[in-house]
């Protein structure tokens, strides 16, 4: 059932041609024009994803062998049900964050438009182009492009700040993505092939065992980094100073994902459940895992910038989705898969929510949102809805990946992993709730509020109501989708269906692997 | 037409050879002339060298020309197979671009005709001695476009700026020893087997293999080599030379004057002597030393400079000893990463040379703290900045990243891990300065002021003439598409030649 076919190589395309004409003609196109191709693009890019669905859905795949990249080695694109998840999440969130994009940099003037939506172009192209990978070369190549185009959005600014942040960034991706390189030398020169399979390709004891687990370690380096685990997480915080939607889109939708589905890709398609479960590599990455989902709520709770605060949130929910990757059962994976879509949504509408306060009211610290409810009700509510879904309450996309987590370690037989996990659950709790309850509260009047965004110059309409609609509208959307998935998790799109169905594939037949 | 295509070899040198005893004549009536007849047989061998590449690629055989019909062992052999054919491309196009982009920058000299006809002339023997040693198949005639390369190229790097004449008078001493070490070598190897023709020495030579004359051999065209192609520690004369050569010529010594030395050296090498003797595992052990040691030196000493073209010598050194790693690890892959590191780096690094080039004619600096905002002025010289820095680099998708992976594929095929610690360290460095560069370039506050912007009125509002923006524009574009398709290059073209005839 596979089928060959250029529509993975359009959808990349589309994305990668939009960054090109946005970036050589950006300058001579009204406005108008310019962000016309983004969207234009998105829609494009987002239906071509969308229609392989059904294909992948029947256990089929779109496979395009583009051209030889490397002496014996393709330049090979892959639909299967991992990649396509990772796929629509990154195409469809790419519509609505030009949206609230449009919405946020004309209501914050701000400079160098232009580069900003070529670089955002790019981005996506990439995230689409590692979501499609089918060997380890192409999916390198698309995960330095990812790095490279994600570099001018951080350090957007272009002032002390952004530079020493932007030079964080690469510092922290380049050293980990050629230790990545390194390894993927080592793999094909020792395997002799780098073609993604599901269950891995690299067989328990073909090597020394401790000399797997340092080729583990090398693999998993770039997708660590990138996932923030810690103490790899440096970056993600000091990124912060980039404008909102870039956060939205660096924590929800393209970067962090992609370092997540990088160890998706390294953990149960290279080196397999097996291997991974035989080096010990998975286990010391789930405790990792385990320190991070603590140690960052703990962080995040001391936060008072809103972006901060949900910067180190980031940083614990995808960790979550790395433990359940690691417990390597088939629910947990089909968990983690899940809650790259439910974080995605969520989060994205969070970020979201702080760009709207800040470019309405100008605020950006928690403690003096306070009563921000009656000024902004629609964003305060999405907030709210959107926290509690992180928490993972019922019926919120958040708890059935959370769910199907706790289920896999449950069968695992990972007792401590469950207490974690619950745990997590009530610190996201209360690093969430004290944002919604200020709002909500009466701790400061409102007279501070509009004083406040009467210093800051880049409040466009004080008296509307609530943010801008660019803004709004991608967010009540976000939200509404997060509520939709968390109800009928296959509604739409058949996510979940892609999810469960990349798990079995992965872990095989019997479901279950038990490890030793 | 196959009676053209029989001389294609000579041809090929010949067109700029005519050039160069032609120009001061032209020159003397007409210096546009002069000049525009230089470029032009430049264009020609460019033409030629694509035909040449077809025809030997095609045909899978390689082409023995003998000059004036004497059969070797007592005529000079021109041999041109897959891999110098795509070498001789590469120079016939980088001097093609290159006496393109030096058209402009004369015109504010004042003895004009004189000037041109020296420079051109000067060029045109450039490319006659580097096209020469590409394609020679004789020892001695090898010597003779050595020297030839040598002495246009001690007179381009006096042409230059201010330091010139001391950084040329430094390499024409350097130069010297090296030539001398290379003649010595190749001395002793006549006294030994009697003949000067690569194939005729390759099959005398097994049955003198170990003798220590022929090490000592080695051990001079070592040298001799290692000068030439600026190896670590042999370097001394090289960042001086490429950072005061006339900006014009500086992408011609820069990108090919230092790698057409490397690949003499693999083709001398891996064609005379057997893999396993014991004086190539000599060279392996010196090679394998020289470069790893060259690769972290020439990082390492580019962190310090803010002079841009301190930076780019520097990080030559570093990349020559990417070349010579690929002949320490000396397998298949090995030696495809370095080939192909010879042709990416020529065109990376001539690019990173047509910039500063760019920024010299254009504002007259070589500082990188003068570079902010650049961009917005000067969009295309940026553009190839980024796109030859980031290759530089070795990210993908340009072609540094590929000749990276070879390397490193045939390092661990063969199991020198170091090799790859020492690619990965040195990429990360490359990054640093770089970086550092490209930040300068977008982020840095506008340093050089309006003023001297209009200096130069008749140059306002356009970023650069256009014989200066077609070398930039060749070079982004080799840059990518030898990235994109460099398995064509590698498997198809390199492969087959470098198993049958370099690892026989």
């Amino acid at each position: 059932m596979i089928t060959e076919s250029l529509r993975p190589a359009l959808a990349i395309a589309t994305a990668l041609l939009a960054a090109i004409l946005i970036l050589f003609f950006g300058n001579r196109l009204k406005p108008n024009v310019r962000e016309g191709i983004t969207l234009v693009a998105a829609a494009v890019m987002t239906g071509l994803v969308f229609s392989m669905i059904p294909k992948v859905l029947g256990g089929g795949a779109f496979v395009a062998e583009l051209w030889t990249i490397a002496d014996g080695i393709q330049l090979k694109l892959k639909t299967d049900g991992a990649g396509m998840v990772f796929a629509c999440i990154a195409s469809f969130l790419w519509i609505l964050t030009s949206v609230y994009s449009i919405g946020y940099v004309r209501g914050h003037h701000e400079k160098n438009q232009t580069g900003y939506f070529a670089a955002f172009a790019a981005c996506i192209a990439s995230a689409i182009g590692i979501a499609f990978s089918a060997n380890l070369i192409t999916f390198f190549i698309f995960y330095e492009m990812l790095t490279l185009a994600t570099y001018p959005l951080v350090a957007h600014y272009r002032d002390e700040k952004a530079k020493a942040s932007g030079r964080k960034y690469l510092a922290y991706t380049l050293v980990s993505g050629q230790l990545f390189f390194a390894a993927i030398v080592w793999v094909y020169a020792k395997y002799g092939t780098c073609e993604f399979a599901a269950g891995g390709f690299i067989e328990a004891g073909s090597m020394p065992k401790a000399l797997m687990c340092v080729m583990f370690f090398m693999m998993i380096a770039g997708g660590v980094v990138k996932a923030g685990v810690m103490p790899f997480h440096g970056w993600l915080p000091s990124a912060m100073v980039a404008p909102t939607p870039v956060s939205a889109l660096l924590h929800a939708v393209a970067v962090v994902k992609a370092g997540v589905f990088c160890l998706l890709r390294i953990i149960c398609y290279v080196f397999g459940p097996e291997s991974s479960a035989w080096c010990g590599g998975a286990s010391v990455l789930s405790w990792f895992a385990v320190f991070t989902i603590l140690v960052s709520s703990m962080v995040a709770m001391r936060q008072d910038n809103l972006k901060a605060r949900l910067a180190f949130s980031t940083v614990g929910q995808l960790s979550y989705i790395v433990l359940g990757i690691c417990i390597l059962s088939v629910y947990s994976i089909a968990g983690a898969m899940f809650h790259m879509v439910a974080h995605a949504f969520l989060k994205i509408t969070l970020f979201m929510c702080a760009g709207a306060i800040f470019v309405t009211t100008g605020l950006s610290q928690i403690s003096t949102m306070g009563d921000l409810a009656k000024r902004m009700p629609v964003t305060c509510v999405c907030f709210t809805a959107a926290s509690l879904g992180i928490a993972g309450l019922p019926l919120m996309a958040g708890f059935i990946s959370k769910f199907n987590i706790l289920q896999g370690a449950l069968t695992m037989g990972k007792p401590m992993f469950i207490a974690v996990l619950m745990a997590a659950a009530l610190l996201a709790l209360s690093y969430l709730i004290p944002v919604v309850r200020i709002f909500f509260g009466k701790e400061s009047s409102s007279q501070t509020v509009s004083c406040t965004a009467a210093e800051h110059g880049h409040v466009h309409s004080s008296s509307g109501f609530d943010a801008a609609p660019a803004m709004l509208i991608p967010l009540v959307l976000t939200t509404v989708v997060a509520i939709i998935l968390g109800c009928f998790p296959d509604a739409g799109t058949h996510l979940y269906d892609m999810a469960v169905m990349a798990a079995e594939e992965i872990m095989g037949e019997g479901g279950i692997y038990l490890a030793g | 037409m196959n009676q053209i295509a029989q001389h294609l070899p000579v041809l090929i040198i010949l067109f700029p050879l005519c050039a160069t005893l032609l120009c001061p004549l032209i020159s003397h009536f007409s210096p546009d002339w002069g000049k525009r007849s230089v470029i032009s047989a430049l264009f020609l061998s460019v033409v030629c060298a694509v035909w040449q590449l077809v025809i030997v690629v095609s045909s899978g055989e390689s082409i023995h020309y003998f000059l004036g019909g004497w059969k070797p062992p007592i005529g000079i052999e021109f041999a041109v197979d897959n891999v110098n054919a795509v070498i001789i491309l590469l120079v016939a196009v980088i001097s093609w671009t290159t006496s393109l982009f030096s058209s402009p920058f004369e015109k504010k000299e004042r003895t004009r005709s004189l000037y041109s006809a020296g420079y051109y002339s000067m060029l045109a023997f450039l490319a006659v001695g580097l096209l020469g040693m590409s394609t020679t198949g004789d020892a001695f005639n090898l010597y003779v476009f050595m020297e030839i390369t040598a002495i246009s190229g001690y007179g381009l790097i006096a042409v230059g700026e201010e330091k010139g004449p001391i950084a040329s008078f430094r390499y024409l001493m350097t130069g010297t020893i090296g030539a001398s070490m290379y003649l010595l070598g190749v001395g002793f190897l006549y006294a030994s087997t009697g003949t000067l023709n690569m194939a005729d020495l390759a099959d005398k030579m097994p049955q003198l293999t170990d003798s220590p004359l022929i090490i000592i051999a080695v051990a001079c065209l070592i040298v001799g080599f290692g000068i030439k192609m600026a190896l670590f520690p042999l370097h001394g004369w090289q960042p001086a030379a490429h950072s005061y050569a006339h900006p014009g010529a500086d992408p011609m010594i820069a990108g090919i004057m230092i790698k057409i030395p490397a690949y003499a050296m693999l083709r001398f090498f891996y064609c005379i002597f057997i893999e396993d003797s014991k004086v190539m595992q000599l060279f392996f052990a010196a090679l394998g030393v020289m470069a790893v040691l060259g690769v972290l030196f020439g990082s390492l000493k580019a962190l310090r400079y803010d002079t841009y073209n301190k930076i780019l010598a520097y990080s030559s050194i570093g990349q020559v000893g990417y070349i010579a790693m690929g002949f320490a690890i000396g397998n298949v892959y090995g030696l495809i990463g370095a080939v192909l590191h010879i042709v990416s780096h020529a065109f990376m690094k001539a690019g990173l040379f047509y910039t500063s080039g760019a920024l010299k004619y254009r504002y007259g600096i070589h500082e990188t703290t003068y570079l902010g905002q650049v961009y917005r002025k000067m969009p295309v010289t940026s553009l190839t900045m980024v796109v030859c820095a980031l290759s530089m680099i070795g990210l993908p998708p340009f072609a540094g990243f590929f000749s990276k992976w070879y390397l490193a594929l045939g390092a661990i095929q063969k199991g020198q891990y170091i090799f790859v610690a020492v690619l990965i360290l040195s990429s990360l460095l490359g990054a640093i300065y770089f970086f550092r560069i490209i930040e300068k370039l977008f982020m840095e506050r506008e340093k050089i002021s309006d003023e001297e912007n209009n200096m130069r009125t008749e140059k306002k509002g356009k970023e650069l003439p256009w014989q200066m923006l077609v070398p930039l524009i060749v070079v982004v574009a080799a840059v990518i598409l030898i990235g994109l398709f460099n398995a064509y290059i590698a498997g198809d073209v390199l492969k087959p030649v470098i198993t049958e005839v370099f690892l026989k």
